[in-house]
């Protein structure tokens, strides 16, 4: 199926670091099929990582039609290395608390819950200002995901409340989630080069306009899961420009080592 | 001229009569017409244009859904261009009554009410 042609097209970057924060996050969810805590909560995350695989799947296209030279979704997702991918630090972060071991094989529903939550708190807002993009495939292509992020919302938001406002098991550990996850928001404020030109030329917008809207939905959130928010700290990362922690380089090996052993591959 | 764009139209309802009857990969019981992802035949700038709109991004059954609109217009000798079309997104409300019936026939319960606002609607 062809990708539409528009007149106006968002920077690749721009495209790129849309489409990795979904892909990334998506592989990160996808970790979760066969493991999760309930079978119902296991298809749940499963149909969410899906959702963000689809995604990046339309934002590659879209960015594969402005480079050309035989690029494909393909090509993007699978033959590009750590330094190369433009995704929020947040998104490739393991599910288990942060200062546990590196070959811990853990999943911590609670990080994966506030994680979910916080990511998905953003792109509501990220989406529904896109759907006025002047780069007509990418206003198409945020309708779709707004709606798909607004249950996304509702989904670990419920679960959100449920943890912090449950047993004093389910408390600390929720509250140990967003104490370790929090701090990587600060990087969503601070714009990008790419983000900036996406502004400039009509594609994009404001992120850091988004943060009084953010933290509104953050903080009710937390209040009514009877959970504290950590005060904000001068750690900013650095995922969005390509400076990545230890963490993407194993998701990475995982998602793109049949790819890169089977070049070509088709079925 | 006009001799032309009669064959035209002619043309695009006779792939429509053909796709109104194609089935849902997933769920054979209802039609891609019936479900809301069949939206449109038309004429384009290169020949006959087939549209369809994906439940939601990650669909798996897309590629499917291209082969089988093609391959039931070859038959009848003719050709299309599959068209995504994202905008606008679909929602539940696009499926007809008919076929919330059918899925609960078929053992699944049919949505009822919507979260998100009402939007487009198929082509007749």
């Amino acid at each position: 199926m062809g990708a539409q042609v528009t007149s106006l097209a968002a920077p690749v970057d721009y495209l790129l670091h849309l489409a990795d924060n979904a892909l990334i996050l998506g592989q990160r969810n996808a970790e979760w099929c066969g493991h999760g805590p309930v079978l119902e909560e296991d298809i749940a995350l499963a149909n969410n990582s899906l959702d963000l695989i689809g995604q990046a799947r339309l934002l590659y296209q879209h960015a594969a039609a402005q480079i050309g030279n035989g690029t494909t979704e393909d090509t993007l997702a699978y033959f590009r290395d750590v330094p190369d991918f433009r995704n929020y630090t947040l998104c490739e972060l393991p599910h288990r608390p942060l200062m546990s071991a590196t070959a811990s094989g853990d999943r911590d529903f609670a990080t994966t819950i506030v994680r979910n939550f916080l990511y998905s708190a953003l792109m509501v807002l990220v989406w529904d200002q896109l759907q006025s993009s002047q780069d007509a495939q990418l206003a198409a292509i945020a309708a779709k995901s707004l709606k798909e992020a607004r249950y996304h919302l509702r989904h670990s938001r419920d679960w959100l409340v449920r943890l912090g406002d449950g047993t004093d098991e389910s408390h600390a550990r929720v509250q140990a989630a967003v104490n370790a996850l929090l701090p990587y928001t600060s990087e969503f404020w601070v714009q990008s080069a790419p983000e900036q030109s996406a502004q400039a030329n009509g594609s994009g917008m404001d992120v850091a306009a988004l943060r009084g809207d953010w933290n509104a939905i953050v903080d009710a959130a937390l209040q009514e899961a009877t959970l504290q928010r950590p005060g904000d700290s001068a750690f900013v990362p650095t995922g969005k420009q390509g400076v990545h922690s230890e963490h993407l380089g194993f998701v990475l090996a995982e998602m793109q080592s049949l790819a890169r052993q089977h070049p070509g591959a088709t079925w | 001229m006009s001799t032309t764009l009669t064959r035209e139209s002619s043309r695009a309802q006779q792939a429509w009569q053909l796709l109104q009857s194609l089935s849902d990969p997933e769920i054979p019981v209802i039609t891609l017409r019936e479900l809301g992802i069949l939206r449109a035949v038309r004429e384009g700038a290169d020949g006959l244009e087939v549209v369809i709109t994906p439940t939601y991004s990650g669909c798996p059954a897309m590629g499917q859904i291209e082969d089988d609109v093609r391959s039931t217009l070859a038959k009848a000798g003719l050709q299309a261009t599959v068209v995504m079309q994202l905008a606008p997104a679909w929602t539940t409300d696009w499926m007809t009554d008919a076929a919330r019936e059918k899925l609960r026939a078929y053992g699944i319960a049919p949505p009822h009410a919507c979260a998100s606002e009402k939007a487009g609607a198929a082509m007749p």
